[in-house]
């Protein structure tokens, strides 16, 4: 941009733009706080769970909302499994770097956890249920896997 | 004997509402072939032509431009009557409506670049609107206000600023 475009704009400029734009960015990061608030909303969802697969064959289907801890056989060796305040981690495992406990807690439809040497995917699954509606009213199309 | 439309404009205003608004067509087809990393969002250049119909010609026109771009650019894509096209209508008439509000009202408080900002949110919210009572009818469609917003407003000043440097230029002064 020019030294006389730079001027041009300067001289442009009202008090009301500067309204408009604070508007703008209020009701920008308040929409980034209010997504934030509704899927924690979610989060808490009774229907949740989570599928626990080692070498692409499921073992286990457990819900999120029952607080359980558990262990399983990977294929590199045993792991701990713990669902607590609706989410799903490894407490423990076999597996040399560790990343699969350092991952956290799953707790949102579609999350994923999973250890590559014990060939482990959890996947949480189940729908998010609409905010205005009871869950056994929604339709097909809000299933997210 | 003059025809209704000569009672309403002269020929020199409709030939610039016409110019502007092949203008803002021609911005629009142009900018339906940029890759888009957002889907859901574009720049909105065709606003541009909104803007100087407003600024040089008056709201009659900007109106004009604006419906006109919306219609014949859902003929040139066919879209028409799509979904889409009526997200489109929604969103230019929304931001027609508050750009020629606020000029009417606030043209001391407000320049070229508020005017278009105003627009580009009214937009976006019109949009949002309209997708989540026709298509969508959920809730959870607020989950894209951020990912709307945010591009909307880099949109908005962008085009403010292009409006406010042409206007400028080529020296587009009411007569």
């Amino acid at each position: 941009m020019k030294k006389s475009e730079a001027k041009t704009l300067r001289q442009a400029l009202r008090p009301g733009d500067g309204f408009v734009l604070i508007l703008f960015l209020g009701l920008a990061l308040g929409s980034f706080w209010a997504s934030d608030f509704l899927s924690a909303k979610v989060k808490i969802d009774a229907n949740l769970t989570a599928s626990i697969m080692v070498n692409h064959h499921e073992v286990g289907v457990k819900k999120l909302a029952e607080a359980a801890t558990f262990d399983i056989q990977g294929a590199f060796g045993a792991m701990t499994l713990q669902i607590a305040n609706n989410g799903i981690r490894v407490q423990r495992s076999s597996c040399p770097n560790q990343v699969c406990v350092r991952q956290g807690a799953a707790r949102r439809p579609g999350e994923m956890l999973v250890c590559v040497p014990n060939r482990l995917v959890i996947l949480i699954q189940g729908y998010a249920p609409p905010l205005d509606r009871a869950p056994q009213e929604s339709r097909g199309d809000a299933v997210t896997h | 004997m003059r025809s209704p439309i000569e009672k309403m404009t002269t020929p020199q205003k409709l030939t610039r509402t016409a110019l502007l608004a092949g203008f803002g067509l021609v911005m629009f087809l142009f900018e339906s072939l940029l890759p888009r990393p957002l889907p859901w969002a574009k720049p909105g250049l065709a606003n541009i032509a909104t803007l100087l119909a407003l600024y040089w010609l008056g709201p009659a026109s900007a109106w004009a431009v604006a419906i006109l771009r919306v219609l014949l650019g859902s003929f040139f894509l066919g879209s028409f009557l799509n979904p889409g096209f009526w997200l489109s209508l929604a969103g230019s008439v929304a931001a027609v409506a508050v750009m020629t509000l606020l000029k009417k009202f606030g043209a001391k408080q407000f320049s070229v670049i508020g005017l278009s900002l105003a627009g580009a949110l009214a937009h976006v919210l019109a949009q949002i609107t309209v997708a989540g009572c026709l298509i969508v009818k959920r809730v959870e469609i607020v989950y894209l206000l951020p990912a709307m917003l945010w591009p909307a407003l880099f949109a908005g000043l962008v085009v403010g600023i292009a409006a406010l440097l042409l206007l400028e230029r080529l020296s587009l002064k009411p007569d």
